[in-house]
């Protein structure tokens, strides 16, 4: 046989690789089997740290616990309340009333609230968000301010945390800020997170949203429609109607259109039903549609029942949704179309709704 | 020089090409784990307070439309759908598009779920090819719909769900997959926490045969009996959970399976929904929504999440398994063919100049290059054109550094989702990292080559049949939990409000 003629690997540098693989993958084993045992050794000690107190947090969460409970959970030793203390923050989330009271007295007894406001300060971002999180269940003096701070954080997580923490405290010293998030220049924050919180703070947000009404933004102003809507602002409908009206954005029109409908201000069912001509956009067309449903107004069911006919699918089927959410006679309108022989497209749509209206046959 | 010289120089030429490219491709995953772990990272640390029940309390919530494409799944079916009835999350519903099924999947439904003939108006907003032969719904308040069509292929099915789905959001499920019970809270989160950008999300698919499932969500996950379905648990960890994280951390993720993977419908629309001629039509969605969304200037995010899973029974013999890379094979050449001229396009970002040559380099070729490596290192030895060291070095590249490899990609699910408990689950996956180099890896390449040689000579295309065991039930197994309601039905517009 010739010799080879392809470069020779020298022996040395080819054990040399060996010994190198098989360290690589003794390492990689070896930290494989650390880490399991260390994680089966972890589980097992925060099983046994938890054991304890489990039974005492369970009685204090369903309104069995006196003091003496919350005594003895109190004063458990700091290992087996760090054990504990995440279980009782997941419980909040849960309880209501007398129940939620008591977790939250623990708490502030063993200073969850007052470490979070320390934490809230820290360094680094995750224990910042954690912090963040820890105030908004637990609550407390300076939580809603400190949170306010965190809303212009330089880490996304933290802003989004604290605006949801701020929603959950229902705080109505947080509605100007948490406006301001959504109106303003600050830092970027989703604006799904922030409308939530709104929501949650209602009214109080009123004055601060109508005052961004007229911003040169059209994503703003569409923010500030639909705000207005989620937060029950009944007394803005005229100024959404106008907005429906004549903004000249149709995104900032759609969302007025679905705020009047969460408001269902019955005043706003006209314009809502002008905003469902063939000349508009169809998704405005359907959102309007759909709100003049859900206000449930009578002198809807015309315009309503034309709509059903309509060649763009889902102008027609949230137009008959409509009309069956408006009741006995919206749903006679849809008996009608559903026999309609000359117009198959809408006694199907017209069947289609009958189908789901709650106890009606087609 | 004679001609047995100039073959000798061939073929050592061909080693030395060979060892380079293992050690780029092994490399490149390499990197793609390391960017994996940071992304793991974050997605742990945000754990503690996700605070996924949000959604419930969340006016804006997106309600999403769970589609299941279902073709001869009459093993599964009803424990598939009772899990995702039983999913988390404030507003969804399930629509099974049973596609022209040859055994009894529609009527094992029809009967379980007591279904009725509805009369529900599916528009067409993207193509298909089945007819929908009738809409049926449960008697009781189920957010339950079964469309059943003729037999038109999955991604007909697929888009048939579509059309008939009624939320702003679209999961696109396969009929054998068990969800982790958060899994849609999980995957809207990010339509959610960035509603302007994210046009869809994709979850982990994993193997979850001979684990047991019970009430549709899997009690305890074990490792396959098999040796070929552990393989692919670790194929599925590597390849998958880590390669796809990797991806999705530099924004170039091509693929979200069709196994598990939300869109947002109107985008999924616009681009005219799931290509019906393409084999691997989950790819190639994905791929169609870079191309269009780019070529619109527009700015998107498809994000990938380590977290939650859909569970999956993965072929356990060899003719279903060959037959499944065999389609992979085809549909990859069929989607790259499509949009070639992205390829290496610094128009489409880090899709373009990354990930789409990467596929074509290392997903692509790489059956043509592993099998044409060992072929020239056996002719190699056998010409005498190469020393054993060589051939020992080979072996290092490609099958020690493999084997490495495999190996981080089990150290990194130790350490942030171990999902695994036991030491004999640990055990059989150390043994099928093993395996999977040396063995497996070979076969599926051949199956994958040949995917190849099909495409050029344009030999027909077939789905073929994937034969279901049924998933492994707990002796207590019992009802199906509680089935959440619906909440209010909103048409598509809703999702104007994510823009």
């Amino acid at each position: 046989m010739p010799p080879p003629v392809g470069p020779v690997v020298d022996r040395g540098v080819l054990v040399g690789a060996v010994a190198g693989l098989v360290v690589v993958l003794l390492a990689l084993a070896v930290a494989l089997l650390t880490g399991r045992w260390w994680r089966r050794r972890t589980e097992a000690r925060r099983a046994r740290r938890l054991a304890p107190g489990r039974p005492l947090l369970v009685a204090l969460a369903a309104g069995d616990g006196d003091d003496a409970v919350l005594d003895r959970l109190a004063t458990l030793p700091r290992a087996q309340w760090r054990a504990l203390e995440p279980v009782a923050v997941s419980m909040l989330g849960k309880l209501r009333g007398g129940a939620r009271a008591a977790i939250v007295a623990l708490l502030e007894r063993r200073g969850t609230a007052v470490r979070a406001l320390h934490d809230s300060r820290r360094r680094r971002p995750t224990v910042r968000a954690r912090a963040a999180h820890l105030l908004g269940v637990v609550g407390g003096p300076g939580a809603t301010a400190r949170l306010v701070v965190l809303l212009a954080d330089r880490d996304p997580d933290v802003r989004a945390v604290a605006a949801r923490a701020l929603g959950r405290l229902r705080d109505p010293l947080a509605a100007q800020p948490l406006v301001r998030c959504l109106t303003g220049p600050g830092r970027a924050l989703p604006h799904h997170v922030v409308m939530p919180a709104l929501a949650r703070v209602g009214p109080p947000a009123r004055s601060a949203l109508v005052a961004s009404a007229d911003h040169p933004d059209p994503a703003v102003r569409a923010r500030v429609a639909e705000a207005l809507g989620l937060i029950g602002a009944v007394d803005a409908a005229p100024r959404l109607v106008r907005t429906l009206q004549e903004d000249p954005s149709a995104e900032v029109r759609l969302r007025a259109a679905r705020a009047l409908g969460r408001l269902g201000t019955p005043s706003a069912v006209d314009p809502l039903l002008a905003a469902t001509a063939a000349h508009e956009p169809p998704a405005l067309r359907a959102t309007a549609a759909h709100a003049s449903g859900a206000i449930g107004a009578r002198r809807a069911v015309p315009v309503l029942a034309a709509l059903v006919d309509d060649p763009q699918h889902w102008v027609a089927h949230t137009a008959a949704a409509a009309l069956a959410a408006i009741g006995p006679e919206g749903v006679a309108a849809l008996r009608d179309l559903a026999h309609a022989a000359d117009r198959p497209g809408a006694a199907a749509h017209a069947r289609e709704a009958l189908g789901k209206a709650p106890g009606v046959a087609a | 020089m004679t001609v047995l010289d100039l073959v000798s120089v061939l073929v050592v030429a061909a080693n030395w090409f060979v060892l380079a490219y293992f050690v780029a491709l092994n490399t490149s995953y390499l990197g793609l784990i390391a960017l994996a772990v940071r992304e793991f990272r974050h997605h742990l640390r945000r754990r503690s307070w996700a605070e996924l029940d949000d959604a419930y309390a969340d006016p804006l919530t997106l309600g999403v439309s769970v589609v299941m494409p279902a073709y001869n799944e009459e093993a599964t079916i009803v424990e598939s759908v009772r899990a995702m009835l039983s999913l988390q999350h404030p507003r969804f519903e399930v629509v099974v598009v049973v596609d022209g099924s040859t055994d009894r999947t529609f009527e094992v439904m029809q009967r379980h779920f007591d279904l009725v003939e509805v009369p529900r108006v599916v528009p067409d907003d993207v193509p298909t090819r089945g007819v929908v032969r009738s809409v049926h719904a449960p008697r009781a308040a189920v957010p339950l719909v079964v469309v059943h069509t003729e037999n038109g292929g999955k991604a007909s099915a697929n888009n048939v769900g579509i059309n008939a789905a009624r939320h702003p959001l679209v999961c696109m499920v396969d009929a054998d997959c068990v969800l982790d019970p958060d899994a849609l809270l999980a995957l809207a989160r990010p339509f959610a926490d960035d509603p302007e950008h994210v046009v869809a999300a994709g979850g982990v698919v994993r193997a979850v045969n001979d684990s047991p499932v019970t009430a549709g969500r899997v009690a305890e996950l074990r490792m396959p009996r098999r040796w070929l379905a552990r393989v692919q648990v670790v194929e599925y960890l590597r390849a998958f959970l880590l390669g796809r994280s990797g991806w999705s951390a530099v924004g170039a993720l091509v693929v979200i399976s069709g196994a598990f993977g939300l869109f947002r419908r109107d985008t999924v629309v616009e681009v005219g929904g799931f290509d019906l001629d393409t084999l691997g039509e989950d790819a190639e969605l994905v791929v169609r929504l870079h191309r269009h969304l780019r070529r619109e200037r527009r700015r998107y995010r498809l994000v990938f999440l380590p977290e939650p899973v859909a569970w999956t029974e993965v072929p356990e013999t060899v003719r279903v398994l060959g037959r499944q890379r065999r389609r992979w094979s085809r549909g990859l050449v069929q989607t790259l063919w499509r949009h070639r001229t992205m390829i290496g396009n610094p128009r489409y970002g880090a899709v373009g100049v990354l990930a789409l040559p990467f596929y074509v380099l290392f997903e692509l070729l790489a059956p043509v290059v592993e099998i044409g490596g060992l072929v020239a290192l056996l002719l190699g030895l056998l010409l005498g054109a190469i020393d054993w060291t060589f051939a020992v070095l080979f072996f290092l590249v490609a099958v020690g550094y493999g084997v490495v490899l495999s190996l981080v990609a089990l150290v990194v699910e130790e350490y942030s989702f171990h999902r695994y408990r036991g030491w004999r689950d640990l055990a059989a996956a150390l043994g099928a990292t093993v395996v999977e180099n040396l063995g497996y890896r070979q076969v599926t390449a051949w199956w994958r080559l040949r995917g190849l040689a099909d495409s050029l000579l344009r030999r027909r295309a077939r789905w073929g049949q994937m034969t279901r065991k049924g998933f492994t039930a707990t002796p207590h197994a019992t009802g199906a939990g509680p089935v959440p309601d619906t909440g209010p039905v909103l048409g598509p517009t809703e999702v104007a409000d994510a823009r």
